[in-house]
């Protein structure tokens, strides 16, 4: 007789309460995809989060492009939180796979892995097409300015979650394996380019300009700038203005005054995020 | 499937050797002796108690993107930081300190890391570019190549930025009695490379294959199912959707996400696993005994059996929920998501001992046994 244990899986309530929470995400989340945390810090109280961004208005299959971080750490990273990152997410945001940098250490609570207080470290997060959340620390940036790519893998298919669609995510070269693989309910969808920041009842941190693509562009090749995956085409495009989108920031709570602000330089091959008034 | 007759022929290869034979001028020495956590009892509140840790390498941030047991049973992996330092590791039966080894040399760190046993004792590793043999028992690296990325076997658009997944990397390594067969990501051949580190190419094929399996004993450079259908592997992640294990004539295990469904057809026949879904990314591990592991992450969960029992076993995997693990509390309200939406760690190698032994990693740098 062949037997069959199941001695820890779900319960039904708890697969019950488990697809109402992640409904209940699904409604909550935005566009925006903000990384996930850091370790635990000494700061208390609950974080305040300003995000700027660029946003595409048209779908792709993926995004790549350099990340430079400054060097050094952050000011007061016992209680401030950086990264820059660039992801592609489903047309409702609920779904998303990202990859980027962070450094410094959030206030507590929450908390969570992925960070360090003094150094940038690689990180890929989502929530993948059966919609659970995933954050893997990938380590320390191979130097502080290096390519960063995400693209659909051409793989996809459907499983007991739903339809999905695997991308890859590779680091310093698209000829590289893939440091990590991740699923999303779509091949394509918006992607986007954004800096997080966060801090309890410190001031701003200063991002120091983290850039996407190289600040002097105009004298880079393509692959050196933001672009994005045309999967049936078999091209990477620079992302420019013709490509549409949106530039923004939101803040959390609402009504804070915009610390930090996205700068478009070089007919758009470089983008970087500005602690100031004005680009 | 092509299955391949070691008197084929042999030509260039497309390697440049770094070094042929290291006479301990390369060789690592056993680094590290303390933090391998061995035999205590995983205390995480989530998780099966017989998950045992036995070694954590957060501390170096590498991932153990590679396990395997050698012929006495012993556990062995290989870890890889993100600047591309690689490691071999070695869990003592006894209960000793980890012995570790750094291996010469970098390599992009990824998924696509391979660790296998060559008859003499000493260890084959393989990512990205790069191939060694390595022999922990003099701390001598005997073999360390490089390959070229462009190679006279690629396919169309092998190494262009736009295509799906450009690249000619290691995607397949499988050790016979002198000797690896290898196999590489969009190139159309087979390849054997010699203790010695000579090389050559052992077959070319039609298609470029996803990766390389021993079926009866005989190599078999499997395609995706895209190419062929549903393939054979000794072990490997179902990133390809679909995949299926078969050593002997009376035991296979298949997973089908479209079916979702698992099945196992052992000697006292054919049943399903309860209907459990099998996910994308989820992974199957046989061992030479025919113990098998199939991860079921979004459980979480690893189904462990025996081809020759017919008898599954369901084990919740640790940190599956949030909460259980410390570093896991929260995040949630940064993804303005609930907490109960869940943050899962993800296993990221298994591997079966030729007893039925079990061991995983998980994407937090650390490696376990089931007891």
């Amino acid at each position: 007789v062949n037997v069959f244990r199941f001695a820890g899986g779900l319960r039904a309530a708890q697969i019950f309460v488990f697809l109402i929470s992640v409904a209940a995400g699904g409604l909550l989340a935005t566009a925006i995809l903000p990384p996930q945390g850091a370790d635990a810090g000494s700061c208390s109280g609950s974080p305040q989060k300003q995000w700027v961004f660029r946003q595409s208005s048209l779908a792709a299959y993926g995004i790549d492009g350099y990340l430079r971080h400054p060097s050094g750490a952050i000011s007061d990273p016992s209680c401030n939180f950086l990264a820059h990152f660039i992801a592609v997410f489903n047309s409702s945001g609920t779904k998303w796979v990202q990859v980027g940098l962070t450094i410094g250490v959030l206030p507590s609570p929450p908390d969570g892995p992925g960070g360090a207080p003094t150094t940038y470290k690689i990180y890929s997060d989502g929530i993948n097409h059966c919609g659970t959340y995933n954050l893997v620390n990938h380590g320390d940036p191979t130097s502080s300015n290096r390519p960063y790519y995400i693209s659909y893998s051409g793989q996809s298919g459907t499983d007991g979650c739903g339809s999905w669609a695997k991308f890859n995510i590779r680091k310093d070269s698209w000829l590289n394996q893939p440091i990590w693989y991740r699923y999303i309910d779509v091949a394509s969808g918006p992607w986007i380019a954004e800096n997080e920041a966060l801090k309890d009842s410190t001031a701003w941190p200063d991002t120091g300009q983290p850039w996407w693509g190289h600040e002097s562009a105009t004298t880079w090749p393509l692959a050196y700038g933001l672009a994005w995956y045309n999967y049936s085409a078999g091209t990477w495009n620079e992302w420019t203005s013709t490509q549409g989108g949106t530039t923004g920031y939101i803040s959390d709570p609402s009504g804070q005054t915009q610390q930090y602000r996205w700068c478009v330089d070089s007919v758009n091959r470089a983008h970087h995020a500005l602690k100031g008034a004005s680009c | 499937m092509i299955r391949v007759d070691r008197k084929s022929r042999w030509l260039g290869f497309g390697m440049v050797a770094l070094a042929g034979l290291f006479a301990g001028a390369l060789l690592s020495r056993p680094l590290w002796s303390s933090a391998a956590d061995g035999g205590s009892v995983d205390e995480r509140q989530a998780g099966d108690p017989r998950i045992v840790t036995v070694a954590d390498l957060s501390a170096t941030e590498e991932q153990v993107y590679r396990i395997a047991y050698d012929q006495a049973g012993d556990l062995w992996f290989v870890g890889a930081r993100s600047d591309g330092q690689f490691s071999l590791n070695h869990i003592p039966p006894d209960g000793g300190p980890l012995e570790r080894w750094l291996l010469p040399g970098k390599a992009s760190p990824g998924p696509s890391t391979f660790l296998v046993e060559a008859g003499d004792g000493s260890w084959w590793v393989a990512a990205n570019y790069s191939l060694w043999r390595f022999d922990p028992r003099t701390a001598q690296t005997l073999v360390a190549l490089a390959l070229d990325v462009s190679h006279p076997l690629q396919t169309e658009g092998a190494t262009e930025r736009g295509a799906p997944l450009p690249g000619t990397w290691v995607n397949g390594l499988l050790p016979t009695e002198d000797a690896v067969f290898l196999t590489r990501n969009n190139v159309r051949g087979l390849f054997q490379v010699l203790e010695n580190g000579e090389s050559a190419l052992a077959e070319e094929l039609a298609y470029a294959p996803a990766g390389l399996a021993s079926v009866d004993g005989r190599p078999v450079a499997f395609a995706s199912p895209a190419q062929m259908g549903i393939e054979t592997a000794a072990s490997s992640s179902s990133d390809d959707l679909a995949l299926a294990y078969a050593e002997t004539q009376d035991c296979s295990v298949t997973l089908s996400p479209a079916e979702a469904s698992a099945t196992v057809a052992g000697a006292a026949g054919t049943f399903s696993l309860g209907g459990l879904p099998a996910r994308a990314g989820d992974m199957v591990a046989v061992g030479s005994g025919g113990g098998f592991a199939i991860t079921l992450q979004e459980q979480p969960a690893i189904l462990l059996g025996d081809c020759g029992m017919g008898d599954v076993e369901s084990l919740a995997l640790p940190g599956g929920t949030v909460g259980s693990d410390p570093r896991l509390r929260g995040g949630h309200q940064l993804q303005n998501l609930p907490p109960e939406t869940g943050t899962r760690i993800e296993v990221v190698a298994i591997a079966v001992g030729p007893s039925g032994q079990v061991a995983f990693s998980d994407s937090t740098m650390r490696v376990f046994t089931v007891d």
